[in-house]
């Protein structure tokens, strides 16, 4: 069995389900942004995705120059079975663990 | 694809894109992109903050990719060129952790370099604002060519003839060329299609001769200069207007040329805009060709004339040859013999700003670099103690196989921290500064080349001498410690090897502190104590209770003197009419402001040198001025009973006559009565001989130095003018009309209405209360003094603190010293005394030699001390006071400490 994923390093993964082929380094970054509200640096995506990549369980290429970037390329990113086989593990296991507890949890967080 | 309605995309930092440049290509490639199109999607909403964040991100991503660099190369490298940049970067990074760690030692320092570097960097650049450079081309070459006085001896205000400048311009060879212009204030308002209904504004404006803006070498930034042919009899008028003035009338619109301006009545083509921040020769916005021919025949004796030296030509030749010429121009002739004036060549900046301003400014400059010596002594003083405390981490580290190279590569980095952080801060703090006086005193100034804002250079001077002051600071400690015997530091731990020689260097560094600040404390409470005479301005009446305002009766067209009487004689009765006023005059100009110190003769005396001649503020008023403000005629048999004052007999026709003050009698006379004795107004009216009918007090006097100046009064009704001012006293009621505000509420809207009443025409102007005018006037001295009065402060703190700082440390590291005397029974009283004598006799060594200094500096500030006694007693004595005060805390206190721990522990500390 492979090595637990962190939680940014789901976060990412998450975000390349959401994407599908639009996730490069900008969009993944907004996507986290947007959909749990933490702020984080590019560069440390960059620093997650490499390190991911490197295990295995994501895989690039490098697109076209555009000009809102001031003519450089993108660097897209996808999810290799292996990366998605992990995530959905991690997935699981969270599912397990919460189920039911939601309520209760934001009932004791509240006093 | 871009949609046309979508802003440009915003532009990058340009620094944070060459930083993104120095990380792995690849990533910087991707990285760089990804940031630049969030850049432009958060730009959308909030520009500054996504600049802000694409900051954070290019600095986060650099700090990353440091962290993961060292990570992977750590185990096993050899070292190579790369590896050099590494380890300095890495120090770096170290050097920064330390500090963080220690923020006890980190914040102090910082905050000591940062007001260093703060004054000076402000003073600088209030300096170099002061002193900049005509914005023209070859601005050195621009000379202003003024007549000397021989009354006055100097060239303030003397005015060319048009016919001398004609001549000159002919017979010269000194110069480029020659030309001239007259200032004045117009009436401007756009004309549209004959509707004179638009209110007309004053303008500050020049005529100049058409080749004026050609020898300056500045062109129009819109539109043309004038030509020759705008001279021409049957040319239509046509007037250039400044950038501002453009923007204001003609809201910066391209097309305003060809548009009509009616400036003083008559309509005028504009034809030109000048360019931003141009408003030759002063702080002009209207500018009207000059026919110098023209006013040559008309026998104009009111320009002012410039010109550019011709090229190889210095100040003294042009100077050699205008002394040569001056003789043989045309007005000579018209001159008494003997009264032969001269004509001399000045720097046009100079003619306008003072020429010894520059001395003065660098004096002061000079001075307020104390602060940062100080500071440099402070952080030299910390460092240096801190490098004895790591004398053991250094030996241990030598002893280990340390590099040496390494080891100072390491301190000095965290000394670079230091500086940069000192350096950041310290003009954070001289923008403060610098905003404040601009805000303060910039719009008074009134030189359009004047631009007070923090000066890129001396930013960069500064803090590159403060960078090699604390590198030095911080390298010599270094250097010692590596001299040091390894094997002697490590076992004797940090104390005793170098204690002597530091203390001999901290010494040192106390008594240079101490003197610095001396001499920084002296100037600075000098000038302090000067400008707080000007503040508190006590002219002998309430001055709160006095509005005063000006009016100009040439608004209303009057064919001469006597009709200007006419109306200052209807005014004065609609004035009295008035519930609101108790008790109006009319004076040349406001009680207690200055006028200029003119010269006077006094009938019988004979003098030698003009400069002989008495000076004193001539004033005219009306008779009403005494009863308002309470002047009397000073009742001592002195002067035998004073006279009397001005009244209703003095009217034109009558005997001319004058009162001068008490100021007068005893600056003049020797305290004798003037009474009877005649008096003349040189520069104020030509041959009249004044009786002088009175001596009165010195109520209401212009103020010099925060004494009574020596003053002079004659009537109106015998020396008639135009422009004066109106005094009205708040009439203050038993009850009050409901609070002293609206007390001054109404009066001001009983005055307006009472001039409007006369004449609509006239308009009573900087309505304000004589406490305002005098607060106004004396804005600068005050700005200045209290700028100074800051830095004096400041110095004398961090002085005190440096002091401190050093005796605590010296007497802390003594501990083990004042145990074993304690353990040997000696008195804790006798500890003390010994801690504050050592200290005493660096602080009297500095104070002997800082005072020496200070003495010998001070009377070089003249008057900006604003008449403070450069060997101001309270002055000379409280400074040492505080610094012996900060002394004896300094050495007591750790002393103190030190006897009260036991003398077992104080005998094992290290």
């Amino acid at each position: 069995m492979a090595k637990r994923l962190g939680e940014l390093e789901q976060f990412l993964l998450y975000a390349l389900v959401a994407l599908g082929d639009e996730a490069y380094g900008a969009s993944i970054h907004r996507e986290i942004e947007a959909r749990s509200g933490r702020s984080l640096l590019v560069g440390a995506v960059y620093t997650l995705l490499d390190r991911l990549e490197s295990r295995g369980l994501v895989a690039s290429w490098v697109g076209e120059p555009t000009a809102a970037r001031g003519g450089r390329r993108r660097k897209h990113y996808r999810l290799t079975p292996a990366g998605a086989r992990l995530l959905l593990v991690a997935h699981e296991e969270h599912h397990r663990m919460v189920r039911g507890l939601g309520s209760r949890l934001a009932r004791l967080a509240e006093r | 694809m871009r949609r046309s309605d979508r802003p440009a995309p915003p532009t990058p930092p340009r620094l944070a894109l060459w930083l993104l440049e120095r990380l792995p290509a690849d990533l910087a490639e991707h990285l760089t992109g990804d940031l630049l199109e969030e850049l432009a999607r958060r730009s959308a909403t909030q520009p500054r903050r996504a600049r802000l964040w694409f900051w954070r991100q290019t600095l986060g991503a650099l700090l990353g990719q440091r962290r993961r660099a060292s990570r992977e190369r750590l185990p096993g490298r050899v070292a190579g060129g790369g590896e050099m940049l590494h380890g300095w970067l890495n120090d770096l990074r170290i050097g920064f952790r330390l500090l963080l760690r220690n923020p006890a030692v980190t914040l102090p320092v910082a905050a000591t370099l940062a007001i260093g570097i703060g004054a000076t960097v402000t003073m600088y650049s209030i300096t170099r604002g002061l002193l900049r450079d005509l914005p023209v081309e070859r601005p050195h070459e621009v000379v202003a060519i003024a007549p000397i006085d021989a009354r006055l001896g100097t060239s303030g205000g003397v005015l060319v003839h048009a016919a001398d400048v004609a001549a000159l311009r002919r017979a010269q060879t000194s110069f480029r060329d020659v030309a001239a212009y007259r200032r004045g204030s117009f009436r401007v308002s756009e004309a549209r299609g004959g509707d004179t209904s638009v209110e007309a504004r004053r303008y500050d404006g020049a005529e100049i001769v058409p080749w004026t803006f050609v020898l300056l070498g500045v062109q129009p930034a819109i539109g043309r200069d004038f030509v020759p042919e705008d001279l021409l009899a049957g040319a239509p008028p046509v007037a250039i207007v400044s950038h501002s003035l453009w923007r204001e009338l003609f809201a910066a619109d391209p097309r305003a040329l060809g548009r009509t301006l009616r400036v003083d009545g008559v309509e005028h083509a504009v034809v030109g805009v000048m360019p931003e921040r141009f408003g030759f020769p002063t702080l002009q916005h209207v500018w009207l060709p000059l026919d110098l021919r023209q006013a040559e025949l008309r026998g104009d004796a009111d320009l002012d004339a410039f010109a550019r030296l011709a090229p190889e030509v210095s100040l003294a030749k042009a100077n050699a040859e205008l002394a040569w010429l001056a003789p043989r121009l045309p007005s000579a002739e018209s001159r008494a013999a003997g009264a032969a004036d001269r004509l001399v060549v000045e720097r046009y900046t100079e003619r306008f700003i003072g020429s010894d301003a520059g001395p003065l400014l660098y004096t002061m400059l000079a001075v307020v670099s104390c602060v940062l010596l100080i500071a440099c002594a402070n952080v030299t003083n910390v460092l240096l103690a801190r490098s004895v405390g790591r004398a053991r981490e250094m030996a241990v580290r030598t002893a280990i196989g340390g590099g040496r190279a390494r080891i100072v590569r390491q301190l000095s980095s965290e000394i670079l921290w230091l500086a940069g952080l000192g350096g950041v801060l310290g003009a954070g703090l001289a923008w403060v500064a610098v905003d404040w006086f601009d805000r303060v005193l910039g719009h008074r100034i009134e030189r359009f080349w004047v631009e007070l804002a923090v000066d890129a250079r001396a930013l960069w001077f500064t803090a590159g001498l403060t960078l090699l002051a604390t590198v030095l600071a911080g390298l010599a400690p270094v250097l010692q410690t590596l001299r040091a015997d390894v094997s002697g530091a490590l076992r004797d731990a940090v104390g005793s090897v170098s204690s002597f020689r530091l203390a001999r260097t901290t010494r040192a560094l106390v008594v240079a502190e101490v003197a610095l600040a001396c001499v920084l404390v002296v100037i600075a409470s000098l000038m302090a104590r000067g400008a707080s005479w000007l503040g508190a301005r006590e002219v002998g009446f309430d001055t709160r209770a006095v509005l005063a305002g000006t009016i100009d009766l040439n608004e209303a067209d009057l064919p001469d003197a006597p009709a200007a009487l006419a109306v200052m004689e209807r005014l004065r009765q609609a004035l009295v009419e008035r519930p609101e006023l108790g008790g109006v005059a009319f004076v040349s100009r406001a009680p207690g402001l200055e006028t200029g110190a003119a010269p006077v003769l006094l009938e019988g005396e004979v003098y030698a040198e003009p400069e002989d001649r008495p000076r004193a503020q001539v004033r005219r008023t009306s008779p009403e001025l005494f009863p308002l403000l309470g002047v009397a005629p000073a009742r001592h048999a002195r002067f035998d009973g004073g006279g009397r004052v001005l009244d209703g007999r003095d009217r034109a026709g009558a005997v001319e006559v004058a009162v001068v003050n008490v100021a007068f009698a005893e600056r003049w006379l020797g305290g004798q009565s003037p009474v009877g004795r005649r008096i003349r107004l040189v520069d104020f009216e030509e041959g009249i001989w004044r009786e002088i009918v009175g001596v009165v007090d010195d109520r209401g006097s212009t103020l010099a130095e925060g004494r009574p100046a020596p003053g002079v009064l004659v009537p109106f009704a015998q020396a008639p003018a135009f422009r004066f001012t109106v005094l009205g006293r708040l009439d203050v009621g038993e009850e009050g009309i409901g609070g002293e505000g609206a007390g001054e509420a109404a009066a001001t809207a009983a005055l307006r209405a009472a001039v409007a009443g006369v004449d609509p025409r006239l308009l009573i102007d900087e309505l304000a209360s004589v406490h305002q005018w005098i607060h106004d006037e004396t804005t600068p001295q005050r700005t200045l003094g209290l700028l100074f009065a800051v830095f004096g402060a400041a110095g004398l703190s961090l002085a005190a603190v440096g002091v401190y700082g050093v005796l605590a440390f010296s007497v802390s590291r003594q501990t083990r010293e004042i145990g074993l005397r304690r353990a040997l029974g000696a008195p804790t009283e006798q500890i003390l005394l010994r801690a504050l004598r050592s200290a005493f006799w660096s602080l009297g060594l500095g104070v002997a030699i800082g005072m020496g200094l200070a003495m010998l500096v001070a009377p070089l500030f003249g008057q900006l001390l604003f008449g403070a006694d450069p060997r101001d007693p309270v002055v000379l004595l409280s400074v040492p006071l505080v610094l012996a005060l900060a002394t004896a805390l300094a050495a007591t206190v750790p002393a103190a400490r030190a006897t009260a721990v036991d003398p077992l522990t104080a005998l094992r500390a290290d």
